[in-house]
Parts: C-alpha cells; structure tokens; sequence
C-alpha cells in the first residue's frame, strides 16, 4: 500500500500532477536531479536499460540492515527520474524487506498524472532498485 | 522532402503559423513538404489537450497522415496535462523526438 510507504499525507491534494500526498511531480523532477548528480554509495546495483533506451542504477548505504541512504543515476527521462527519487525517498530509513516490498504499482498510483506511455518508468526504477537491494543480499559492494 | 516541426517560441506560432498556415495546407494537401513530426514546448502543448479545437483538426490530419506529434514532458507536467492529451500524442524529451523519429528521419527540422 502507499501508505506504507508516504507517511504523513499534508492536506490538500487533487490536482493530476499531485501525488497521493499532496506533492506535485515537478517537486520530484527538481530533487531527482539533483539526486542523479550525486556520487554512488557503496552498495551499487546493475545498470538497468528498457526497450525505450532509459537506464537507471541505484546505490545504497546500509546501516544495521537498514537503508540509511540512496543514490541513483537515471537517464534520460524526467518522469523515469521523478519515478526514481520517488522510490529513493520511500526506501531512505526502510529495512531492505520493506523497500522490497515497494510495488511498482504504487509508485504509479502516487504520480498520477504520469500518463499511460510513460508509467513503464516505474518498473525500471523499482528494477534497479531491487538490483540494488539483491546485491546487499549477495554480500557485494558492486 | 520531410520535415519536422518544433514550436518553440509563444508569439503567433500555434493561432497564426500553424492554425492559418501549416494546419489547413496540410488538410488541403497543399502543405508543399511531407511532415513527419512535430514537438511543442511550453505553452504550445496546450494545442495538444483533448477538447482544444484547432488540436482537434491538428489531431486528426496527424492521425490520416502519420505525423507524429509530441509534447515537452517538463513542459507538460508544469501545467498539467500530461495526462489530458490526445490518445496516442506522447510527451517526451529530444531523446524520444529523436528515438521515435529514427525509423523516419526529416530532411529540415523547423524551429518556429
């Protein structure tokens, strides 16, 4: 469920480009980018590309089996870059099993104004992710 | 020869370029050139919005002559309409222009 994972929902919301709590894509576009510029944590997933020429990879950083932080680099797409910040919020301060958990469907559900060509984004940004996550599992740092 | 068209600028481009020009030369088949595309920025994408009367004749030569049409993504969500498009109008960015454009390159791309 998103709930799970969006915690407080501030009120006031409706608009398409507002997400399930309140906070518009372009809020998600803005910190992705800035995200997508940051160095890879020791962690770091496969590079993930789709039929469409999109790639994303995360990183993460552990701390006592839980996620203390993420990075990601994603090209070229904003929305597959929203899509990642997105998960990369939800997945800061989650145990490894629960940011497993996160379904690429709610992600989908929180950006609702994606439209319908572009919601593939997020099944490569939970793609990566869960790279990432496999490989925490595997006991590698790269 | 093919040619792609990108409006850019927000003077008269949409009512006046494309709406008295381009629009009914390409309805009447007089256009002169086979147009393979064309990509809106900013406040042009709202031609775009289902229930847009000139969108509506763009959308429809756009279907019976294959042109694709795609809107800014960034430009899109600013405004919110990305999801109230015409079926099968995308949003992108350059690289799905030009992904999409590769299995029908332009000879000019006009930047209006």
């Amino acid at each position: 469920m998103v709930a799970d994972f969006a915690g407080p929902r501030p009120p006031g919301s409706g608009s398409c480009c507002g997400s399930s709590h309140g906070v518009s894509i372009l809020d998600y576009i803005e910190r992705g980018l800035v995200r997508n510029r940051s160095e890879p944590l020791p962690v770091i997933g496969d590079v993930l590309r789709d039929s469409h020429g999109r790639m994303a990879q995360f990183s993460v950083q552990l701390d006592d089996g839980v996620i203390e932080s993420v990075s990601f680099k994603a090209s070229f797409c904003v929305t597959l870059i929203a899509y990642c910040e997105l998960l990369a919020e939800w997945a800061t301060g989650a145990t490894l099993r629960r940011a497993a958990g996160i379904r690429p469907a709610d992600l989908a559900v929180a950006l609702t104004c994606v439209p319908p060509d572009k919601r593939d984004c997020a099944m490569l940004a939970k793609a990566a992710l869960s790279s990432a996550i496999q490989t925490t599992l595997e006991g590698g740092s790269t | 020869m093919k040619v792609a068209y990108i409006f850019a600028t927000q003077k008269h481009t949409i009512s006046y370029v494309l709406g008295r020009m381009i629009l009914p030369q390409l309805e009447e088949e007089r256009h002169g050139a086979e147009v393979v595309a064309m990509f809106f920025f900013e406040d042009n994408t709202y031609i775009l919005v289902k229930g847009n009367p000139l969108g509506e004749r763009l959308y429809q030569v756009a279907k019976k002559k294959g042109i694709l049409l795609m809107g800014c993504d960034q430009c899109c969500y600013e405004r919110e309409i990305a999801d109230k498009v015409f079926d099968g109008v995308s949003v992108g960015c350059f690289p799905d222009l030009y992904k999409a454009l590769s299995g029908n390159v332009p000879d000019q791309v006009i930047t209006l």
